[in-house]
Protein backbone atom coordinates (compact mmCIF):
# COMPACT_ATOMS: atom_id res chain seq x y z
CA UNK A 1 0.00 0.00 0.00
CA UNK A 2 1.17 3.36 -0.83
CA UNK A 3 -0.49 6.45 0.32
CA UNK A 4 -0.83 9.35 -1.09
CA UNK A 5 -0.92 10.15 -4.92
CA UNK A 6 -0.81 7.74 -7.17
CA UNK A 7 1.03 8.96 -10.94
CA UNK A 8 -1.23 7.76 -13.63
CA UNK A 9 1.10 8.86 -16.90
CA UNK A 10 3.67 11.29 -17.80
CA UNK A 11 2.61 14.62 -19.79
CA UNK A 12 4.60 14.06 -23.21
CA UNK A 13 6.22 11.14 -21.68
CA UNK A 14 8.47 12.98 -19.60
CA UNK A 15 9.53 12.32 -16.16
CA UNK A 16 9.48 16.09 -15.21
CA UNK A 17 5.68 16.05 -15.73
CA UNK A 18 4.04 13.72 -14.17
CA UNK A 19 0.26 13.65 -14.10
CA UNK A 20 -1.45 12.07 -10.91
CA UNK A 21 -4.68 10.41 -9.80
CA UNK A 22 -5.21 13.79 -7.64
CA UNK A 23 -4.13 16.23 -10.06
CA UNK A 24 -6.97 13.99 -12.60
CA UNK A 25 -9.37 14.92 -9.37
CA UNK A 26 -8.27 18.01 -8.53
CA UNK A 27 -9.29 19.12 -12.59
CA UNK A 28 -12.45 17.63 -12.37
CA UNK A 29 -12.85 19.48 -8.88
CA UNK A 30 -12.77 22.91 -10.81
CA UNK A 31 -14.88 21.70 -13.67
CA UNK A 32 -17.73 20.46 -11.08
CA UNK A 33 -17.38 23.96 -9.16
CA UNK A 34 -17.83 25.97 -12.19
CA UNK A 35 -20.49 24.07 -13.35
CA UNK A 36 -21.87 24.51 -10.20
CA UNK A 37 -21.34 28.43 -10.28
CA UNK A 38 -22.65 28.37 -13.80
CA UNK A 39 -25.71 26.73 -12.60
CA UNK A 40 -26.16 28.86 -9.48
CA UNK A 41 -25.78 32.10 -10.89
CA UNK A 42 -27.57 31.14 -13.97
CA UNK A 43 -30.59 33.63 -13.87
CA UNK A 44 -29.62 36.43 -11.09
CA UNK A 45 -32.35 38.83 -10.44
CA UNK A 46 -33.10 41.63 -7.72
CA UNK A 47 -35.69 39.11 -6.16
CA UNK A 48 -33.47 35.98 -5.55
CA UNK A 49 -35.15 32.40 -6.61
CA UNK A 50 -33.91 28.83 -5.16
CA UNK A 51 -30.32 28.82 -6.22
CA UNK A 52 -30.00 32.38 -6.28
CA UNK A 53 -30.15 32.16 -2.70
CA UNK A 54 -27.69 29.34 -2.27
CA UNK A 55 -25.05 31.24 -4.50
CA UNK A 56 -25.82 34.81 -2.21
CA UNK A 57 -25.92 32.41 1.23
CA UNK A 58 -22.56 30.92 0.45
CA UNK A 59 -20.62 33.96 -0.99
CA UNK A 60 -22.06 36.13 2.22
CA UNK A 61 -21.32 33.31 4.51
CA UNK A 62 -17.63 33.47 3.97
CA UNK A 63 -18.04 37.53 3.62
CA UNK A 64 -18.85 37.54 6.98
CA UNK A 65 -15.73 35.31 7.50
CA UNK A 66 -13.54 38.08 6.34
CA UNK A 67 -15.27 41.28 7.08
CA UNK A 68 -14.68 40.76 11.01
CA UNK A 69 -11.07 40.21 10.92
CA UNK A 70 -10.17 42.23 7.69
CA UNK A 71 -12.45 45.41 8.76
CA UNK A 72 -13.84 47.04 5.27
CA UNK A 73 -11.59 44.93 2.96
CA UNK A 74 -14.49 41.75 3.20
CA UNK A 75 -15.39 42.61 -0.53
CA UNK A 76 -11.39 43.18 -1.30
CA UNK A 77 -10.53 39.64 -0.36
CA UNK A 78 -13.45 37.59 -1.10
CA UNK A 79 -12.51 36.45 -4.41
CA UNK A 80 -9.20 35.02 -2.78
CA UNK A 81 -10.73 33.49 0.53
CA UNK A 82 -13.88 32.22 -0.79
CA UNK A 83 -11.71 30.22 -3.77
CA UNK A 84 -9.47 28.84 -0.94
CA UNK A 85 -12.26 28.11 0.75
CA UNK A 86 -14.37 26.64 -1.94
CA UNK A 87 -11.36 24.40 -3.57
CA UNK A 88 -10.58 22.73 -0.79
CA UNK A 89 -13.96 22.07 0.44
CA UNK A 90 -14.98 20.43 -2.80
CA UNK A 91 -11.84 18.48 -3.21
CA UNK A 92 -12.02 17.09 0.68
CA UNK A 93 -15.78 16.28 -0.14
CA UNK A 94 -14.93 14.53 -3.22
CA UNK A 95 -12.76 12.23 -1.32
CA UNK A 96 -16.05 10.74 -0.37
CA UNK A 97 -16.67 9.05 -3.66
CA UNK A 98 -15.29 5.59 -3.12
CA UNK A 99 -12.35 5.40 -5.25
CA UNK A 100 -11.21 9.26 -5.40
CA UNK A 101 -8.41 10.49 -3.93
CA UNK A 102 -8.74 13.72 -2.35
CA UNK A 103 -6.67 16.59 -4.62
CA UNK A 104 -5.73 17.93 -0.94
CA UNK A 105 -4.11 14.67 0.19
CA UNK A 106 -1.27 15.96 -1.87
CA UNK A 107 1.20 17.57 -0.69
CA UNK A 108 1.74 19.38 -3.79
CA UNK A 109 -2.07 20.66 -3.42
CA UNK A 110 -1.89 22.23 -0.15
CA UNK A 111 1.66 23.45 0.15
CA UNK A 112 1.40 25.39 -3.30
CA UNK A 113 -2.01 27.04 -1.59
CA UNK A 114 0.00 27.78 1.39
CA UNK A 115 2.59 29.36 -0.51
CA UNK A 116 0.63 31.46 -2.35
CA UNK A 117 -1.24 32.46 1.08
CA UNK A 118 2.40 33.05 2.19
CA UNK A 119 3.11 35.60 -0.86
CA UNK A 120 -0.39 37.27 -0.27
CA UNK A 121 0.61 37.88 3.54
CA UNK A 122 4.01 39.54 2.55
CA UNK A 123 2.24 41.72 0.00
CA UNK A 124 -0.38 42.83 2.24
CA UNK A 125 1.62 43.28 5.50
CA UNK A 126 4.38 45.51 3.02
CA UNK A 127 1.31 46.86 1.64
CA UNK A 128 0.14 48.32 4.73
CA UNK A 129 3.67 49.31 6.61
CA UNK A 130 5.73 49.78 3.26
CA UNK A 131 8.40 47.42 2.57
CA UNK A 132 11.10 48.44 5.37
CA UNK A 133 8.43 48.73 8.07
CA UNK A 134 7.32 45.51 7.33
CA UNK A 135 10.79 43.90 7.41
CA UNK A 136 11.55 45.61 10.85
CA UNK A 137 8.81 44.50 12.56
CA UNK A 138 10.29 41.53 12.47
CA UNK A 139 12.78 42.76 14.76
CA UNK A 140 10.36 43.36 17.30
CA UNK A 141 9.97 44.11 20.06
CA UNK A 142 13.99 43.14 20.54
CA UNK A 143 16.74 42.58 17.77
CA UNK A 144 17.61 39.39 18.72
CA UNK A 145 13.94 37.74 18.46
CA UNK A 146 14.94 38.57 14.57
CA UNK A 147 15.75 34.76 13.62
CA UNK A 148 12.55 33.47 15.67
CA UNK A 149 10.36 35.83 14.15
CA UNK A 150 11.37 34.61 10.66
CA UNK A 151 11.88 31.08 11.40
CA UNK A 152 7.89 31.72 12.38
CA UNK A 153 7.08 33.33 9.57
CA UNK A 154 8.25 30.63 7.04
CA UNK A 155 6.92 28.13 9.50
CA UNK A 156 3.39 28.71 8.53
CA UNK A 157 3.14 27.84 4.94
CA UNK A 158 4.62 24.44 6.63
CA UNK A 159 2.28 24.30 8.91
CA UNK A 160 -0.64 25.68 7.01
CA UNK A 161 -0.21 22.94 4.52
CA UNK A 162 0.77 19.81 6.33
CA UNK A 163 -2.36 20.33 8.57
CA UNK A 164 -4.41 19.59 5.55
CA UNK A 165 -2.33 17.17 3.80
CA UNK A 166 -1.95 15.08 7.08
CA UNK A 167 -5.56 15.36 8.26
CA UNK A 168 -7.20 14.25 4.80
CA UNK A 169 -4.37 11.95 4.00
CA UNK A 170 -4.40 10.38 7.58
CA UNK A 171 -7.93 10.19 7.32
CA UNK A 172 -7.57 8.33 3.83
CA UNK A 173 -5.27 6.04 5.72
CA UNK A 174 -7.17 5.08 8.61
CA UNK A 175 -10.41 4.52 6.59
CA UNK A 176 -8.13 2.35 4.17
CA UNK A 177 -6.86 0.61 7.06
CA UNK A 178 -10.42 -0.33 8.75
CA UNK A 179 -11.88 -0.98 5.22
CA UNK A 180 -9.23 -4.16 5.30
CA UNK A 181 -9.74 -4.64 8.78
CA UNK A 182 -13.16 -4.53 9.62
CA UNK A 183 -16.40 -5.93 7.70
CA UNK A 184 -18.02 -3.07 5.65
CA UNK A 185 -20.58 -1.83 8.83
CA UNK A 186 -17.99 0.15 10.72
CA UNK A 187 -16.08 2.04 7.44
CA UNK A 188 -19.43 3.75 5.88
CA UNK A 189 -19.87 5.99 9.22
CA UNK A 190 -16.34 6.73 9.37
CA UNK A 191 -16.00 6.83 5.86
CA UNK A 192 -18.56 9.83 6.11
CA UNK A 193 -16.85 11.13 9.17
CA UNK A 194 -13.43 11.72 7.68
CA UNK A 195 -15.04 12.57 3.91
CA UNK A 196 -17.71 14.98 5.01
CA UNK A 197 -17.04 16.04 8.46
CA UNK A 198 -13.07 16.13 8.34
CA UNK A 199 -13.28 17.50 5.44
CA UNK A 200 -15.36 20.21 5.67
CA UNK A 201 -14.07 21.37 9.04
CA UNK A 202 -10.43 21.38 7.29
CA UNK A 203 -11.41 23.44 4.24
CA UNK A 204 -12.85 26.01 7.16
CA UNK A 205 -9.50 25.67 9.25
CA UNK A 206 -7.35 26.50 5.80
CA UNK A 207 -9.49 29.23 5.09
CA UNK A 208 -9.54 30.86 8.34
CA UNK A 209 -6.04 30.64 8.90
CA UNK A 210 -5.32 32.34 5.68
CA UNK A 211 -7.40 35.37 6.87
CA UNK A 212 -5.90 35.27 10.14
CA UNK A 213 -2.50 35.10 8.41
CA UNK A 214 -3.39 38.31 6.54
CA UNK A 215 -5.03 39.87 9.67
CA UNK A 216 -1.74 39.38 11.49
CA UNK A 217 0.03 41.10 9.08
CA UNK A 218 -1.53 43.83 8.46
CA UNK A 219 -1.91 44.79 12.20
CA UNK B 1 3.80 9.96 -0.17
CA UNK B 2 5.61 13.35 -0.07
CA UNK B 3 6.62 14.25 -3.15
CA UNK B 4 7.28 17.33 -4.59
CA UNK B 5 7.09 17.61 -8.26
CA UNK B 6 5.69 19.94 -10.60
CA UNK B 7 1.82 18.88 -10.05
CA UNK B 8 2.48 21.75 -7.97
CA UNK B 9 2.58 24.16 -10.67
CA UNK B 10 -0.20 22.64 -12.10
CA UNK B 11 -2.67 22.76 -9.19
CA UNK B 12 -1.59 26.47 -8.65
CA UNK B 13 -2.50 26.94 -12.23
CA UNK B 14 -6.00 25.05 -11.48
CA UNK B 15 -6.34 27.59 -8.28
CA UNK B 16 -5.66 30.80 -10.13
CA UNK B 17 -8.17 29.66 -13.35
CA UNK B 18 -10.75 28.46 -10.77
CA UNK B 19 -9.99 32.18 -8.81
CA UNK B 20 -10.40 33.98 -12.22
CA UNK B 21 -13.37 31.88 -13.16
CA UNK B 22 -14.99 32.42 -9.98
CA UNK B 23 -14.90 35.97 -9.95
CA UNK B 24 -16.03 36.32 -13.38
CA UNK B 25 -19.16 33.79 -13.29
CA UNK B 26 -20.04 33.90 -9.16
CA UNK B 27 -18.20 36.46 -7.21
CA UNK B 28 -18.84 39.63 -9.00
CA UNK B 29 -22.21 38.94 -10.44
CA UNK B 30 -23.16 38.12 -6.80
CA UNK B 31 -21.74 41.02 -5.71
CA UNK B 32 -23.46 43.30 -8.08
CA UNK B 33 -26.79 41.87 -7.43
CA UNK B 34 -25.79 42.05 -3.76
CA UNK B 35 -25.26 45.79 -4.55
CA UNK B 36 -27.98 46.09 -7.01
CA UNK B 37 -30.48 45.05 -3.93
CA UNK B 38 -28.86 46.98 -1.36
CA UNK B 39 -29.31 50.05 -3.67
CA UNK B 40 -33.42 49.95 -4.48
CA UNK B 41 -34.02 48.70 -0.98
CA UNK B 42 -31.94 51.96 0.14
CA UNK B 43 -33.50 54.08 -2.79
CA UNK B 44 -37.28 52.45 -1.77
CA UNK B 45 -36.64 53.00 1.68
CA UNK B 46 -35.75 57.03 0.88
CA UNK B 47 -38.43 56.72 -1.57
CA UNK B 48 -40.83 56.07 1.08
CA UNK B 49 -39.38 57.61 3.47
CA UNK B 50 -39.95 61.26 0.73
CA UNK B 51 -43.21 59.88 0.12
CA UNK B 52 -44.03 59.63 4.11
CA UNK B 53 -42.93 62.95 4.27
CA UNK B 54 -45.13 64.50 1.21
CA UNK B 55 -48.16 63.09 2.46
CA UNK B 56 -47.72 64.50 5.66
CA UNK B 57 -47.05 68.08 4.19
CA UNK B 58 -50.00 67.24 2.04
CA UNK B 59 -52.48 66.17 5.56
CA UNK B 60 -51.17 69.32 7.21
CA UNK B 61 -51.90 71.44 4.33
CA UNK B 62 -55.66 70.13 3.85
CA UNK B 63 -56.48 69.69 7.28
CA UNK B 64 -55.29 73.68 7.16
CA UNK B 65 -57.41 74.30 4.24
CA UNK B 66 -59.92 72.38 5.99
CA UNK B 67 -59.61 74.34 8.94
CA UNK B 68 -59.70 77.92 6.31
CA UNK B 69 -63.11 76.37 4.72
CA UNK B 70 -64.20 75.63 8.24
CA UNK B 71 -63.55 79.27 9.29
CA UNK B 72 -65.14 80.37 5.90
CA UNK B 73 -68.12 78.64 6.20
CA UNK B 74 -68.66 79.63 9.90
CA UNK B 75 -68.20 83.44 8.98
CA UNK B 76 -70.41 82.62 5.66
CA UNK B 77 -73.17 81.64 8.10
CA UNK B 78 -72.75 84.25 10.58
CA UNK B 79 -72.87 86.72 8.01
CA UNK B 80 -76.15 85.21 6.61
CA UNK B 81 -77.47 85.01 9.55
CA UNK B 82 -76.35 88.73 10.50
CA UNK B 83 -77.68 89.76 7.11
CA UNK B 84 -81.04 87.88 7.32
CA UNK B 85 -81.61 89.03 11.25
CA UNK B 86 -81.39 92.69 10.00
CA UNK B 87 -83.53 91.88 6.81
CA UNK B 88 -85.77 90.55 9.28
CA UNK B 89 -85.77 93.39 11.32
CA UNK B 90 -85.90 95.91 8.65
CA UNK B 91 -89.13 93.94 7.64
CA UNK B 92 -90.82 93.86 10.70
CA UNK B 93 -89.93 97.39 10.99
CA UNK B 94 -91.35 98.93 7.89
CA UNK B 95 -93.89 96.64 8.43
CA UNK B 96 -94.65 98.06 11.64
CA UNK B 97 -94.38 101.24 10.22
CA UNK B 98 -96.94 100.50 7.13
CA UNK B 99 -99.41 99.16 10.16
CA UNK B 100 -98.55 102.46 11.91
CA UNK B 101 -99.55 104.36 8.90
CA UNK B 102 -102.27 102.57 8.05
CA UNK B 103 -103.64 102.82 11.69
CA UNK B 104 -103.27 106.60 11.61
CA UNK B 105 -104.38 106.77 8.17
CA UNK B 106 -107.88 105.16 8.96
CA UNK B 107 -108.11 106.99 12.46
CA UNK B 108 -107.73 109.94 10.88
CA UNK B 109 -110.27 108.77 8.19
CA UNK B 110 -112.48 107.94 11.36
CA UNK B 111 -111.96 110.95 12.86
CA UNK B 112 -112.51 112.87 9.87
CA UNK B 113 -115.85 110.40 9.45
CA UNK B 114 -117.08 111.10 12.83
CA UNK B 115 -116.37 114.89 12.55
CA UNK B 116 -118.69 114.90 9.34
CA UNK B 117 -121.20 112.69 11.03
CA UNK B 118 -121.00 114.89 13.84
CA UNK B 119 -121.60 118.31 11.82
CA UNK B 120 -124.57 116.98 9.46
CA UNK B 121 -125.93 115.76 12.46
CA UNK B 122 -125.59 119.36 14.25
CA UNK B 123 -126.93 120.58 11.41
CA UNK B 124 -129.66 118.00 11.02
CA UNK B 125 -130.75 118.89 14.41
CA UNK B 126 -130.55 122.86 13.84
CA UNK B 127 -132.63 122.09 11.31
CA UNK B 128 -135.47 119.98 12.70
CA UNK B 129 -135.14 121.86 15.93
CA UNK B 130 -135.71 125.30 13.39
CA UNK B 131 -138.54 123.66 11.87
CA UNK B 132 -140.12 122.02 15.35
CA UNK B 133 -139.23 125.56 16.96
CA UNK B 134 -141.15 127.22 13.83
CA UNK B 135 -144.06 125.06 13.77
CA UNK B 136 -144.39 125.14 17.45
CA UNK B 137 -144.18 128.62 17.18
CA UNK B 138 -146.54 128.96 14.75
CA UNK B 139 -148.90 126.58 15.93
CA UNK B 140 -149.17 127.77 19.59
CA UNK B 141 -147.96 131.59 19.11
CA UNK B 142 -150.84 133.75 19.33
CA UNK B 143 -150.71 137.05 20.25
CA UNK B 144 -152.07 136.57 23.70
CA UNK B 145 -149.89 133.93 24.39
CA UNK B 146 -147.14 135.86 23.50
CA UNK B 147 -147.75 138.38 25.43
CA UNK B 148 -148.01 136.59 28.51
CA UNK B 149 -145.23 134.57 28.00
CA UNK B 150 -143.02 138.35 27.54
CA UNK B 151 -144.61 139.20 30.76
CA UNK B 152 -144.14 136.70 32.68
CA UNK B 153 -140.69 136.43 31.47
CA UNK B 154 -140.23 139.64 32.61
CA UNK B 155 -142.03 139.25 36.01
CA UNK B 156 -139.40 136.36 36.68
CA UNK B 157 -136.85 138.68 36.06
CA UNK B 158 -137.93 141.40 38.80
CA UNK B 159 -138.60 138.90 41.34
CA UNK B 160 -135.28 137.56 40.92
CA UNK B 161 -131.86 139.84 40.98
CA UNK B 162 -133.10 142.07 38.78
CA UNK B 163 -129.90 143.39 36.52
CA UNK B 164 -128.19 140.58 36.98
CA UNK B 165 -127.97 138.94 34.17
CA UNK B 166 -127.18 135.22 33.76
Amino acid sequence: MNPGPQIQFYLFGNELFPITDTLIVGWVSVIIILLGAKYLTSQLSIRPNGKQNIAEFMIELIYQQIEPMLPGEGWRFLPFIATIFIYIGVGNLIGVVPGVTSPTGDLNTTLGLALVVFIVVQYEGMREYGVWGYIKGFAEPVIFLLPINVIGELAKPISHSFRLFGNIVGGGIIITLIYQAAPALIPVPLHAWFGVFVGAIQALIFGMVAIAYISVAKS
Amino acid sequence: MVNINTTMLWQLFNFFVLLFLLRKFLYSPVKEILDKRAAQINGDLDDAEARRKEAEEIKAEYEQKLKNAHTEAQEIVDKAETRANKKAKNIINEAEEKAENLKAKKLEEIEQAKKEAAAELRDSIANYTVLAANKLIREQLDENKHQQMIMDFIDDLDKEELGELR
